[in-house]
């Protein structure tokens, strides 16, 4: 009981850790001390000090100033297009699963196409193709990260299909809509927001690596990655610039990671 | 399968919203009017419908011609060939060093778990499985390279230049090895056979190598091949981080000029070399397990 009780506060604390973080980032866009984009090359490479608490890059920009105005890019993106990636893979996985026959035949096996090339390999292509931008960004993520959601939901549907209460309700006469999102989803959809929840984490990750590549979103909008990529050049001369961004990076992944483990503990508490 | 995978790399550079005779002729030094641009167009056969466009490549890909890139104009294959052994090399390399990292430590925490020392290592394996491999590759490098000097900042096709590609990519993928080699190994060890061998007065030891892991064999085996997966990716970041010959880092250069056969050609291969990494392990499975073989024939 005692356990169930600190899992519970676990998973609290952290959703409101994670949703401070996407509301604080949003705001703190209009109140930064030095402008993210002001080039001032006398202050170029500056140590973090007291004006500068993360140092200056090499045209003098405030790091830190940087961190925090990219924050929202990530983030956001990253939690928009899980959240479309989970409605329209689910969708996918629930249509193949309930009309059966040839509609799941080939439903799954475009899944398998997609899944015969390595994910981040698949993402770089079409990112790569689609040319840069963050909208191409998160199209070329999204293309990768559908297929968990159509295969599970799929499989799920499948599972609770033949179920004893889901014949009673077409006895009753329910059509299939009422079925599909009165009965199967509400049923399904646990597992399904577990997965979607870690997906968030390795979504930032994902698209930091492809921003990281100088495929993300185009210049200037102050993403880790890209912050990074940039930084490269300057590494000896700089390190904060590298350092501050990626320390970013890292907490904000394990923040979210820890936030998934949380989720699906209090689930399989039930 | 083979049809599928052709098909939708194909429709990638398809649906690009580049113009190829464009950036053909602006790699070319020559000033596109728009006639130079229709004549080009028609000479890549650009200018017919999709599905016989499909068709040429596809006939063109079995015969081995994978294109002519846009930037240096020489055959893509040629410039792919002459890149896939780096690539295969830091791959191969960099599982190989993962596997002698993880299996003894995942089985380590496994035979120790609740322990401290079981504690600290799944929280430093939680943090590097949260660390972007860029990050963890730019650290390895302002430390091995720029402080202490040890490796040279670009890789070279070397020992000495392997090091440091390899450390990045076997670290982090590491990471997630250690977690999943534990929990296989936990799982088989809740078998009531192990307590009956206990009961019997087998020695722990024996227990473990004897029996434990012979039977994690074939999930150990089924890691590696999930895991190539995102080994593959993780060489585009690595290999141009670290100017790697391989051919992660001549895609990412592609990807720049916008060269499309190569991107092509790079995404295809990548999805082959998957493909047959699995279906090798597949092959393999029942050799190491014997019970799902045997199973299978019935």
């Amino acid at each position: 009981m005692k356990k169930k009780k600190m899992i519970k506060f676990r998973l609290i604390i952290l959703m409101v850790l994670c949703a401070g973080l996407l509301l604080g980032a949003w705001i703190v866009r209009g109140h930064l001390i030095h402008e993210p984009f002001r080039t001032n090359v006398r202050q170029a490479f500056q140590a973090p000090c007291r004006e500068y608490i993360f140092g200056t890059d090499n045209l003098g920009r405030c790091v830190a100033c940087r961190i925090l105005y990219g924050a929202a890019t990530s983030l956001y993106a990253a939690v928009l297009a899980v959240l479309a990636v989970f409605i329209i893979g689910t969708a996918v996985g629930v249509t193949a699963a309930y009309a059966g026959g040839i509609v799941d035949r080939i439903l799954m096996k475009i899944t398998l196409v997609f899944q015969a090339f390595p994910n981040f390999i698949l993402a770089v292509a079409v990112a790569g193709m689609l040319g840069t931008g963050l909208k191409n960004s998160v199209l070329a993520l999204g293309a990768v990260y559908w297929i968990t959601y159509a295969k599970l939901s799929r499989s799920l549907v499948l599972s609770i299909r033949d179920s004893e209460y889901i014949r009673a309700a077409k006895i009753c006469g329910a059509g299939p809509t009422a079925i599909i999102f009165k009965y199967i989803l509400p049923n399904m959809v646990s597992p399904l927001i577990v997965t979607a929840a870690l997906d968030v984490s390795s979504f930032i990750l994902s698209m930091a690596g492809l921003s990281f590549l100088g495929l993300g979103p185009s210049r200037p909008t102050a993403e880790w990655g890209a912050t990074m990529s940039e930084a490269k050049t300057f590494i000896q001369q700089a390190p904060w610039c590298i350092v501050f961004p990626g320390l970013a990076l890292l907490v904000t992944v394990v923040i979210f990671n820890l936030l998934g483990d949380a989720l699906r503990d209090v689930i399989d508490e039930g | 399968m083979i049809i599928g995978i052709t098909f939708l790399s194909f429709l990638l550079s398809y649906l690009s919203p580049g113009d190829p005779a464009q950036i053909l002729l602006n790699n070319q030094g020559v000033k596109a009017s728009e006639e130079a641009l229709q004549s080009t167009r028609h000479e890549l056969g650009l200018d017919r419908p999709m599905i016989v466009q499909y068709g040429d490549w596809l006939m063109d890909l079995c015969k081995g011609d994978m294109g002519t890139s846009y930037k240096s104009n020489r055959p893509v294959l040629s410039e792919m060939t002459a890149k896939i052994p780096g690539t295969l090399i830091l791959t191969v390399t960099a599982l190989g060093v993962t596997m002698l990292l993880s299996i003894p430590l995942g089985t380590w925490c496994a035979w120790h778990a609740g322990g401290k020392a079981d504690r600290l290592i799944q929280m430093v394996t939680y943090l590097f499985a949260s660390l972007p491999s860029f990050f963890l590759a730019l650290l390895l490098m302002y430390f091995l390279s720029l402080k202490i000097k040890i490796f040279p900042v670009i890789g070279s096709l070397s020992l000495k230049g392997l090091v440091m590609p390899v450390l990045t990519l076997a670290l982090t993928l590491s990471a997630w090895y250690i977690r999943q080699v534990r929990a296989i190994i936990r799982k088989e060890m809740q078998g009531s056979y192990i307590d009956g061998l206990r009961a019997r007065g087998m020695s722990e030891r024996q227990i473990l190598f004897g029996h434990v892991l012979r039977n994690c064999r074939g999930p150990l085996v089924t890691l590696i091949g999930i895991s190539f997966g995102s080994m593959l990716g993780g060489t585009t970041i690595v290999e141009s981080i670290f100017s790697w010959p391989g051919v992660g880092k001549l895609a990412v250069d592609a990807i720049t000029a916008r060269d499309y056969p190569v991107i092509q050609s790079y995404v295809v291969w990548m999805a082959v070399i998957y493909l047959s990494i699995n279906y090798l392990i597949e092959f393999l499975y029942p050799l190491l397990d014997p019970r799902t073989g045997r199973r299978r024939q019935k």
